[in-house]
């Protein structure tokens, strides 16, 4: 019982730190480039650009927002694992490029 | 402006590698990893919503190739490799010839400089000085960039690609920008990099350059207010750039006293010289012609007999590519033994035949793919002078059967690129008239396409009966069938297919035959080109059918008016009186599709008024101009059509190198071997560089006039002209091709009545 006890107080205190993050897509970068987040953080990109972009996963698995039309945003994706993950546009290539690094 | 991060790759710096050590991340992202030195591209300002941009003229471009059953992301790709690729690595060609041309080493005083000439001719100024095409989606620098280049900017949220596999729009349309992965920054200054000399330096671009460059035009139809900032709806992507001064693009920082500057700047606008690098020692620029209803002209396709080894190539290529072995831009077919493909002749004088994939990677060659090996095919190899001097500046076969094709090379990638391409240049049909809308401003009447058009139904029958009778036996891709025996009913038969109502639909104009230059008459040197034959730069990619067809020699001869055969005209006696034989040649028919709008004529444009004036008002003006020359020949410049230099010149600057390996020149002084103003170009360019020994010789004997070597000093300054004398009538012996007269010929109309040949230029309006 005391073990349950623990198990849920770790997960609400886990939930409680968990944030969320804001990348925006510019003309042909992300900004910031590298962000640094906690495992079950989330992250949000924001187009402020005049033209699509998508930030896709260089391992074309770990998440993929999609297209993300000019003055809008793209859906929330939570990282529920640690390590460092780059992605890319899949319109522009890897000359627009970032980074997540989400410790545990 | 909006700036943005873009990583060049050098190597990453300690700094930097230590601190990733120290942390656990982030990790750097793969394109970074090489890189170590940033720069920023800036963009220009934002798109306007209202703007049209490639993007939307892609899709709208898609939309209506969906009307003509074409599959519309075929298209749309297509467009994107023809507009935007560069065959990988044809910006390591451009930079070659930067390199030679640059340097204290410079010989030639050319600056063969793309990056240079984007910098060093404004925005507003290069379709006016040069015909470039402005891109739409970039806008001029308003200050220099971070390296002090002033490179136009792209429009922010026109970059819709991968700039690494495509690049950044130059401002030109057909140029395109990468990051040159060698520059150095420690060595770089903007301002020598604009003046030259010292030791040339690695810029920090690079400039590929994709086939739209020569073949875009502004849409005939809807012409630009502004030719210096047109729109996308003004440009169509290959009707082809009539106003393109390739010569003087290359020419710009030349002075009027270099030899090389008048072969420049006598180059016709709106024609390429595709043999100016693999050089046949013949001066023959060709029209970069329209493609048009590709779809109608690939059902004209030819069957020619090809080797095994080639078709072996074939079969290799399309697997490739992926597309079959019967498709209809180059079918195969034969036996083992004796195989054959069914192809289109491409190029005017229809040397490319071995398909449209062939010839399309071709191009790309010859905008710089597979440069360093295409170099070695050369006959004069300018990057290795000695060794084209110890082979006799004999050409070698651009070897794709032996080496090109090892390998993911960029040969074989622009391979699986062109079938797409194909596709999208189905996509074009015509450019009517009576569709054409002028643009309304001060500099002509405001009158639209169908204002110039004539309803009068009796004289454009007329036209038509004239067309059936004269023109569509060549001219027209429907024929009667059956087709009768009788040459009365032949005329007949014609005559009654032409005033059918749907003659002109979905009709090539052109027979897309090659037929002799005996028979058209029109000036031989581009057919009497030689790269596509065996043993020359392109021997691998044409058919044994057009070999076979060049191998018999033959007289050469001109046409009197009354059409009875002549000698060739000698612009050094003013009689025709040279008798040249060579070995035979031939021009493909051109298409008529659009003649409205592809004023001058010609396969060399040398027909008729070149107006620079891409409005309807403009195009008609040249129409008017071209079509009296072509049926009234009287009124044709003739031996004023010769190419002569307005200004005293030297000898090509290459000279002296060549010069410099033979014995009993050295104390000749070639500086003062001028040749006055009004030599004509082709009597120097028509050389074979072999020859420049047996030059200096003759202008030896000249000046010694029968005395003794020893008096050579003491005689040259009374006795130079003497020397210059002797040194032409040698150039004239030792001519490639001494045809000189660019205009002539193709006379078939010239015995119509008057009333006939403005009733034909009234219904040719209509094509």
């Amino acid at each position: 019982m005391k073990v349950l006890v623990l198990v849920v107080g770790l997960g609400v205190g886990s939930l409680s730190l968990a944030a969320d993050h804001t990348v925006k897509m510019k003309s042909l970068s992300y900004d910031p480039k590298v962000v640094n987040i906690k495992v079950g953080d989330s992250v949000e990109w924001v187009n402020e650009s005049y033209t699509e972009h998508s930030a896709s996963a260089d391992d074309k698995k770990t998440f993929d927002t999609g297209m993300v039309e000019p003055k809008k945003k793209s859906k929330k994706i939570k990282f529920t694992h640690g390590g460092s993950f780059t992605f890319h546009c899949s319109v522009h290539g890897p000359t627009m490029n970032g980074t997540i690094v989400v410790e545990q | 402006m909006k700036s943005t991060l873009i990583f060049f790759t050098f190597i990453f710096s300690i700094m930097a590698a230590a601190e990733l050590k120290n942390k656990p991340g982030p990790l750097p992202h793969p394109a970074q990893e090489k890189a170590g030195f940033q720069f920023e591209y800036e963009f220009g300002r934002p798109i306007r919503p209202d703007e049209m941009t490639y993007n939307k003229y892609r899709k709208l471009h898609m939309q209506e190739a969906v009307k003509m059953n074409l599959p519309p992301e075929a298209v749309g790709d297509g467009m994107d490799t023809w507009h935007w690729w560069v065959g990988v690595d044809n910006p390591g060609f451009w930079i070659d010839l930067s390199k030679l041309t640059a340097g204290s080493h410079n010989y030639t005083n050319l600056r063969l400089d793309l990056l240079r000439l984007l910098m060093i001719v404004p925005r507003q100024d290069r379709f006016k000085l040069l015909g470039l095409i402005n891109d739409p989606d970039a806008v001029a620098a308003d200050k220099p960039d971070q390296f002090g280049m002033t490179i136009d900017r792209m429009k922010d949220g026109t970059l819709q690609w991968d700039p690494e596999k495509f690049g950044y729009s130059s401002g030109v349309i057909g140029l395109q920008i990468f990051k040159n992965e060698k520059f150095d920054p420690k060595h770089w200054d903007a301002k020598k990099y604009i003046e030259g000399g010292g030791e040339y330096m690695q810029a920090p671009y690079k400039v590929g350059m994709a086939c739209v460059f020569c073949h875009v035009s502004f849409n005939p139809v809807n012409p630009p207010k502004n030719p210096a900032e047109p729109q996308w709806q003004n440009i169509t992507s290959s009707f082809g750039n009539q106003y393109l001064r390739e010569g003087m693009a290359f020419g710009l920082s030349l002075k009027d006293k270099s030899i090389i500057y008048h072969y420049l700047k006598t180059q016709e606008p709106g024609t390429s010289e595709t043999s100016r690098f693999p050089t046949d020692s013949i001066n023959n620029p060709t029209n970069i012609n329209a493609i048009v209803r590709l779809r109608e002209r690939l059902k004209e396709a030819h069957v020619e007999e090809i080797t095994p080894a080639q078709a072996e190539l074939i079969k290799s290529i399309y697997n490739n590519a992926g597309i079959n072995l019967d498709n209809i831009g180059g079918a195969l077919g034969g036996t083992a033994e004796h195989p054959t493909m069914k192809v289109p002749h491409i190029l005017t004088d229809g040397a490319d035949s071995m398909g449209i994939l062939m010839a399309s990677v071709r191009v790309y060659v010859n905008e710089g793919l597979m440069h360093d090996d295409w170099y070695s095919s050369w006959p004069l190899n300018f990057f290795d002078i000695k060794n084209s001097l110890r082979r006799g500046f004999k050409p070698k076969e651009f070897d794709i059967m032996g080496k090109e094709r090892v390998g993911n090379t960029p040969w074989v990638q622009t391979e699986r690129r062109m079938p797409n391409m194909a596709t999208f240049l189905m996509s074009y049909d015509s450019f009517p008239l009576k569709e054409a809308k002028d643009i309304k401003n001060e500099n002509g009447p405001a009158k639209d396409g169908i204002d110039y058009i004539s309803t009068d139904q009796a004289l454009l029958k007329k036209g038509k009966i004239v067309f059936a009778e004269n023109c569509a036996s060549c001219h027209s891709s429907k024929r009667p069938d059956p087709y009768p025996t009788d040459v009365l009913q032949q005329k007949k038969a014609w005559v009654d297919l032409v005033l059918k109502k749907d003659f002109l639909e979905g009709n090539y104009l052109s027979d897309d035959e090659r037929h002799s230059v005996l028979e058209i008459g029109t000036n031989i040197q581009r057919a009497m080109g030689t790269n596509a034959m065996e043993g020359w730069t392109w021997g691998q990619m044409s058919s044994q059918t057009y070999k076979n067809m060049r191998k018999p020699i033959i007289q050469l001869i001109d046409r009197a008016p009354d059409g009875s055969e002549r000698p060739l005209y000698n612009p050094l006696t003013g009689n025709y009186d040279i008798h040249f034989k060579g070995h035979a040649a031939f021009y493909r028919t051109p298409t008529l599709v659009s003649i409205w709008a592809t004023a001058p004529y010609f396969h060399n444009n040398s027909l008729g008024r070149y107006t620079g004036d891409p409005s309807v008002h403009g195009r008609m003006a040249a129409y008017l101009d071209g079509m009296e020359k072509l049926l009234w020949p009287e009124k044709r410049d003739g031996i004023k059509s010769i190419k002569v230099t307005d200004h005293v010149t030297s000898l090509p600057d290459i000279f002296p190198g060549i010069i410099a390996h033979h014995k009993g020149f050295d104390d000749m002084n070639l500086e003062i071997m001028e040749l006055p103003a009004g030599t004509p170009v082709n009597l120097l360019m028509n050389l074979n560089p072999k020859h420049a020994p047996l030059l200096i010789g003759a202008y030896l004997k000249g000046v010694l006039g029968g005395k003794a070597r020893t008096q050579y000093k003491s005689l040259v300054n009374r006795r130079r002209e003497a020397g210059i004398e002797a040194m032409k009538k040698k150039m004239l012996e030792l001519n490639t091709c001494p045809d000189f007269i660019e205009d002539r010929g193709h006379t078939f109309g010239a015995k119509l009545t008057d009333d006939e040949k403005f009733a034909l230029v009234e219904y040719m309006k209509y094509f």
